[in-house]
């Protein structure tokens, strides 16, 4: 598949990376010189210096045999004629314009309504907000996503040292649960992360994802032994878009919010598109603030500034208040790295979130859902097995998947197994396939058809 | 839920025989019923119907046959050792020579499974298992399992 990706910033050249490593034929476009450069030396990705918005540089890039186009700079204006102009003049058939603003994302709708192909917009700002929102029923998880129409979900949840399952070998959660699935899907441990197996000891600090039936998150918490919160209220720092929005979902969820803001302006204009919230003028990293406003007793705390550091450090704050359940935006993958440890429950990366998107956009096919965990070291995909398909040859030692690859789980009909290595997949049949990101481009050849 | 707590003297069996499995949870279920007054078919059910989702069995020669009954209002827990061992279809295929039965009342089940975990924990204590193969009596067996317990940080 030609691909091509105009913008190279954090989603851009990610975005780019992900799908050369698929094996597809990636041109990244971007205008500023240094940057391609520094790209030049990282990704092996052709690159093309020069402004994406317009034809020659489009047409320079192979625009014309284009199957897949990203529009990810740093602008919503350019994005749109990016996006616009490789639908409209050159019919690419699939077209993704990363688009913040949600009045462009409209105008970008309505303008490309009658035109052919396939077009997707992502708003990370929205992004962000649907992940935190999905987050905040799984106190203490990093992450949750659903598979298999939400019939089993994939939850990581750091280990504390008084949980139940500190010193639980893998395999006795089978003991425990042994009429649902429930397994492992990846740990990590002291900034590595192993491909589980039976043997394995879950240890204190381990972040383990688990893939279970929802219908047990509720015997799983209390295994986890998570702390929870006094009341219902979160407390959300920063009137930004991110966070206007949230206290705005949250209001709608009857979910009492306080929004801190220290700047006074800000802080009027989001009381005065907010309904229920009380908006509290002041710093989030002011202890004194938060403990006057009930932060210890509050379930959750997201810190949704511009500035991602205060962020860290507003929610390390929080956590140290009592809070029971902190949320840090931040983009930044080296200091997202860094959290790991420190006890913020869920780092949220708006540009993750995008990146996650356009990726289950160009893959989509026999690929239901991806989900990345583990700051992108592991990746979990829903897909179908077609007949004919390598995967669906032979029982699962013998289809042997790239090492480090998994089938965890088998949807068939109304029923999800764990399968064993003896076990066969059969055509038709969902599969919860685990792996290590620098397989995915070799999924394919044991998803697709062949005669 | 303290496993230390649970596991005491006047419920432990050492010297029990079984041909097989089935057998072995039947007397496991007529030794128990009886000391708990319920009905000794409807234990014996249920813990085989447990046993049938998968085996207890967590190799070494343990199991932990366990299930929700109604009847009783606190976990219960016995220990009992068999002599020879059970095939029991353990995942090292090794027999049965100990089990920790575990009943629990059917609105517990977050303490349900915390003691199952608890169990499995001090379980993987090698000289633990030695121990409670190797005591001659109840209270040697109560003495090992505070030990192991306390020693797990439980």
């Amino acid at each position: 598949m030609r691909v091509i990706v105009v913008g190279g910033g954090l989603v851009g050249s990610s975005l780019a990376e992900k799908l050369a490593g698929d094996g597809h034929d990636v041109v990244l476009v971007e205008r500023d010189r240094e940057l391609i450069a520094a790209l030049n030396d990282r990704l092996d990705v052709q690159t093309i210096a020069g402004n994406g918005s317009t034809v020659p540089v489009l047409e320079r890039a192979g625009i014309r045999d284009c199957d897949l186009l990203f529009a990810t700079t740093n602008s919503d204006e350019a994005n749109m004629v990016v996006a616009l102009v490789g639908s409209a003049l050159f019919k690419v058939p699939r077209v993704v314009a990363r688009l913040r603003e949600s009045g462009h994302e409209a105008s970008f709708r309505a303008i490309a309504a009658g035109l052919g192909g396939e077009r997707l917009a992502i708003n990370p700002d929205v992004a962000a907000v649907e992940k935190i929102l999905s987050l905040m029923p799984v106190p203490g998880a990093v992450d949750v996503v659903p598979f298999f129409d939400g019939r089993l979900m994939v939850a990581g949840f750091t280990i504390r040292r008084e949980s139940d399952f500190n010193g639980l070998l893998l395999s006795h959660l089978r003991l425990l649960f042994p009429a649902t699935p429930m397994l492992v899907a990846a740990i990590r441990r002291g900034g590595n992360w192993m491909v589980p197996h039976g043997d394995q000891e879950i240890r204190a600090g381990d972040l383990v994802y688990f893939a279970m039936d929802p219908a047990e998150l509720e015997n799983v918490l209390v295994l986890l032994r998570l702390k929870r919160g006094v009341e219902r209220r979160v407390m959300v720092a920063g009137a930004t878009r991110i966070g206007i929005d949230l206290a705005r979902r949250l209001e709608a969820m009857t979910v009492p919010v306080t929004l801190l803001e220290p700047k006074r302006d800000a802080a009027e204009a989001a009381a005065a598109q907010l309904t229920d919230a009380l908006v509290v003028h002041g710093s989030a990293t002011d202890r004194a603030l938060l403990e006057e406003e009930g932060g210890e007793r509050a379930q959750g705390f997201v810190a949704c500034a511009d500035d991602h550091e205060e962020n860290v450090v507003a929610c390390l704050l929080a956590r140290q208040l009592g809070v029971a359940h902190t949320f840090a935006l931040v983009d930044n993958p080296a200091l997202a790295g860094l959290i790991g440890d420190l006890g913020i429950d869920a780092v949220i990366s708006p540009r993750q979130l995008s990146v996650s998107l356009a990726l289950h956009f160009a893959r989509r096919g026999r690929v239901k859902a991806v989900a990345a965990l583990l700051e992108d070291s592991v990746e979990v995909v829903e897909a179908e097995a077609a007949e004919g398909s390598r995967l669906v040859r032979d029982t699962l030692a013998e289809v042997k998947l790239p090492r480090g690859t998994l089938v965890a789980a088998v949807a068939r009909g109304n029923h999800i197994v764990v399968p064993r290595g003896d076990d066969r997949v059969e055509p038709g049949d969902r599969v919860l396939i685990i792996m290590s990101s620098d397989n995915s481009g070799k999924l394919d050849a044991f998803l697709e058809e062949r005669t | 839920m303290k496993l230390q707590q649970l596991v005491q003297s006047d419920r432990v069996m050492l010297g029990l025989t079984a041909p097989d499995a089935d057998a072995a949870l039947s007397i496991l279920a007529e030794r128990i019923a009886l000391a708990l007054e319920m009905p000794q078919t409807a234990l014996n059910k249920a813990l085989s119907e447990r046993e049938h989702l998968g085996s207890t069995a967590v190799g070494d020669g343990f199991a932990i046959p366990h299930c929700k009954i109604h009847g009783i209002d606190d976990i219960y827990i016995a220990f009992a050792r068999f002599d020879p061992g059970v095939e029991f279809h353990a995942p090292d295929k090794r027999p049965v020579q100990a089990m920790f039965v575990v009943l629990s009342p059917p609105d517990q089940p977050a303490a349900h499974l915390q003691v199952l975990s608890q169990i499995a924990r001090v379980l993987k204590r090698k000289e633990f298992r030695e121990e409670m193969l190797r005591a001659r009596d109840a209270s040697e067996i109560v003495r090992s399992v505070h030990h192991a317990a306390e020693a797990e940080g439980l």
